[in-house]
């Protein structure tokens, strides 16, 4: 079974004519590491939201990790991102007024999944993810927004990961960094990802990123609108 | 604010308010007394309220109109209900109309005077009065009775004293 | 769902120094409305329980409210007098039960003197029909015996036997003292929540006695009568303030006040106390109804601060609503946790603003009893206050809902990228 197949997608924003996405087909093995490149406005951030179930395809299906989205109420889509993605995002990722720690235990607040996969019990997962990512102990109860941008990343890296989501989406979580944190970061999360056995799509229009990656995927290969027809 | 209250009430209240009621056509006065089972009315009412005219009948039109007016102040049944609950029935009715014997005003006086069986029950009377006479708008009333003294301003939307 | 409602309260608390503004806020705003409405309950609640049992009170012309608040609250002044004749002539009417005069215009530090009879303290009666009870000591007997309320007692520390005495005209030093004749304090009355708690009375001889040598309001110079000769002079009053009348039967009341009003002898006002009670109120409803409605629109402007503040503050947290997006939570959660903030607020405002009431109400309590004459009880929220209360968190709710329903919208229209 794969981690995600998407077949015959077609995606239209309301109030837009043409679609922003038509994809026929893109599949992704589990445990596969992938690096997604795309100029922006090529619709990257539209196709994580459709992933991650925010939004819902006019035709076509997405399946991931053997569920299809398209059968799940809008409910039960939040349930299931909650459960099975961890999501990263370019900065802002943490809520400012929550310290470190806290913001890595969201996801086990949302998700009685994760905090059940996170092992042997939610605080002590936490720190070590934080351990194993660099984060000094000192750091931990302070509130995120006193953090430093890297520092930031590493903390939103931790609540990705935390009760071992078998999904990972990376929007651009680097571009905040410079080209030697870059390296590290990339590093870090390619190793945890590993570590848990999680399929990873990592998002950027820096392909100088797609070395440390299994394979590379220029998002206008797999969709038929080409960037530039969309605003 | 104590001179702030009194200037209030200076100011909302007509001098002598209750001391001689002042003749005003379309306004009329109710008493209502109630005392062990037995309520007690006085009505007073200006003549123009009832018929329309404050002197001595010109035509036979107007003296029809004096005859209907006394008819239906007679007729207290129908122009008071007390609670029916209350088991009121009427035991008198005292009507004075004017006599016409000069003067720029002319006023209605009746009284009347229900017994009630079951007192307990009485909450209040509704008065007919303003569909009677249509000229009729306001009626000044005041009540006494167990549950004390109180005042109210009866008019045709709101035509029930309660207590 | 809990875990959005705990995000909330921690969201809300990090942006606790706008949302207090907003709170403090809708905490004036609502102690303004339940200040109001309680002042207007207690006020009508202790005028209407000053008197109850009398049937009519009777005094010279004037307005009935302006004679219900001289002959009953002591408060302004009787314009003119009616004349001892014309008193016994209504007293002796067959259809009268009991009458007792009352004669102000003198005072005693402050408070107000009221000579009368002795019958007043078996006839006057407040709240539901009680009657004046005794804490100590009698009624007064003689010409220099005095009886005083609860509050002059406690006040100025009297007991039975305090020699005391008495000043002419109203106000704290009064316009001359009757110093020559002093009073002796052989009553005191149990606290009524009246105006009686505020009073000294003495015997309406006592009040003729004091004004022997006195002529326009002045002593008169070179004249001094001696306390113990003035039993040697006529002290039949020529005039009272006032009289309150009790009926042998209820129904004869409005035949009654048309013969005190129709008097041949001077022009009279009989009133019946609840009617010119309600009278007053009629006439201050107005007022009150404008003021409520004032308040009312402080709220509403105090709410809508709220629903600024909050919408104001959406758009600095697309951000954050986009993460907890990303973390599972739905447009719905969204949406319940930007009202469930407007409602909190709301409700520590209303909740602190009946504190604030309560805990003015209690502080103001002994000043406006003093000034104005009304009892606010230190009691729980009335009827009214409850209502206006669960008004100002309902119109709070609906203020809520407003950036509720944005936050809900926002989310759906940004998904996880949030557009800045």
């Amino acid at each position: 079974m794969s981690a995600l197949r998407i077949t015959d997608l077609l995606f239209r924003w309301p109030r837009q004519s043409a679609p922003c996405l038509d994809i026929p087909r893109f599949e992704l093995a589990r445990g596969e590491r992938v690096f997604l490149h795309g100029p922006s406005g090529s619709g990257k951030s539209t196709l994580l939201g459709l992933l991650g179930g925010v939004a819902v395809p006019q035709a076509g299906r997405i399946e991931l990790l053997g569920q299809d989205l398209a059968q799940l109420r809008s409910h039960a889509r939040d349930r299931f991102r909650a459960d099975h993605i961890g999501f990263l995002f370019q900065q802002f990722n943490l809520l400012p007024w929550l310290s470190a720690l806290d913001n890595v235990l969201l996801p086990c607040t949302f998700s009685a999944r994760r905090k059940q996969r996170a092992e042997p019990d939610p605080r002590t997962a936490a720190k070590r993810l934080l351990t194993q990512l660099d984060l000094v102990a000192e750091l931990w109860p302070q509130p995120a927004a006193e953090l430093s941008v890297g520092q930031q990343q590493r903390v939103a890296a931790a609540r990705a990961l935390i009760g071992q989501p078998e999904f990972l989406i990376a929007d651009e979580p680097t571009s905040a960094l410079d080209t030697e944190r870059q390296q590290i970061f990339i590093d870090l999360l390619l190793r945890e990802t590993a570590a848990v056995g999680a399929t990873l799509i990592f998002v950027s229009h820096d392909r100088r990123l797609a070395a440390h990656f299994d394979r590379t995927v220029a998002l206008d290969e797999i969709n038929r609108v080409k960037p530039g027809a969309v605003s | 604010m104590r001179k702030t209250l009194l200037l209030i009430a200076l100011l909302a209240i007509p001098p002598a308010a209750r001391s001689a009621p002042a003749h005003v056509h379309g306004a009329g006065h109710l008493d209502v007394a109630i005392d062990k089972g037995q309520i007690t009315i006085a009505l007073e009412l200006p003549l123009d309220a009832a018929v329309g005219f404050e002197r001595a009948p010109k035509n036979d039109k107007e003296k029809a109109a004096l005859v209907a007016a006394d008819k239906a102040l007679k007729d207290a049944a129908a122009l008071f209900m007390p609670t029916p609950a209350a088991n009121c029935t009427l035991q008198s009715v005292k009507l004075d109309m004017p006599q016409f014997a000069g003067g720029e005003h002319a006023d209605i006086d009746a009284s009347y005077v229900f017994r009630c069986a079951a007192a307990a029950e009485l909450k209040g009377i509704e008065t007919t009065i303003f569909k009677q006479f249509k000229r009729l708008y306001r009626l000044e009333t005041q009540r006494s009775g167990p549950n004390g003294q109180g005042a109210a301003r009866l008019t045709p939307k709101h035509p029930v004293v309660s207590w | 769902m809990n875990a959005v409602l705990r995000l909330a309260a921690l969201s809300a608390w990090s942006r606790r120094l706008t949302l207090g503004l907003t709170l403090v806020a809708i905490v004036l705003a609502t102690t303004l409305l339940l200040a109001v409405e309680r002042i207007r309950v207690d006020a009508r609640q202790s005028f209407s329980q000053s008197v109850s049992g009398v049937d009519l009170v009777v005094g010279a012309r004037t307005g009935a409210v302006q004679l219900m608040l001289y002959a009953v609250f002591h408060s302004g002044a009787a314009s003119n007098n009616i004349g001892w004749n014309s008193y016994q002539a209504i007293a002796g009417h067959p259809a009268v039960d009991w009458a007792v005069p009352l004669s102000l215009g003198d005072s005693h530090r402050g408070f107000a003197v009221l000579g009368t009879r002795a019958d007043y303290f078996r006839h006057f009666r407040f709240g539901e029909h009680e009657a004046l009870r005794f804490t100590a000591g009698e009624p007064f007997a003689s010409v220099f015996e005095a009886v005083v309320g609860s509050e002059v007692a406690a006040r100025l520390g009297y007991a039975v036997g305090q020699e005391i005495t008495l000043s002419h005209g109203i106000g704290e030093t009064g316009m001359g003292e009757h110093g020559d004749k002093p009073f002796r304090v052989v009553g005191i009355l149990a606290a009524t929540g009246t105006p009686v708690d505020r009073t000294v009375h003495v015997g309406l001889e006592a009040i003729t006695a004091l004004h022997l040598d006195w002529v326009g309001g002045m002593p008169m110079p070179g004249l001094n009568i001696p306390p113990q000769l003035v039993a040697k002079f006529d002290l039949q009053p020529k005039e009272i303030t006032a009289a309150l009348i009790g009926l042998k039967q209820r129904s004869d009341v409005f035949r009654m006040q048309r013969f005190i009003n129709e008097f041949r002898g001077e022009p009279l006002l009989a009133v019946l106390p609840g009617v010119a009670l309600d009278e007053l109120w009629q006439a201050i409803g107005t007022v009150e109804r404008t003021l409520l409605a004032i308040s009312a629109l402080v709220v509403v402007v105090g709410l809508a601060g709220l629903t600024a503040t909050l919408l104001a503050g959406l758009n600095e947290r697309r951000r954050e609503l986009a993460i907890l997006r990303a973390l599972g939570a739905g447009p719905r959660d969204l949406f319940l946790m930007l009202t469930a903030e407007g409602l909190l607020v709301t409700t520590l405002g209303a909740l602190l603003g009946l504190a604030l009431t309560s805990l003015g109400s209690s502080l103001a309590a002994p000043w406006l009893l003093e000034r104005f004459g009304v009892v606010l009880g230190a009691r729980l929220p009335g009827a009214g206050e409850l209502e206006l209360l669960g008004l100002v968190i309902a119109t709070g709710l609906i203020a809520s809902l407003i950036p509720g329903w944005r936050a809900w919208r926002m989310s759906l229209a940004d998904g996880l990228t949030p557009r800045i």
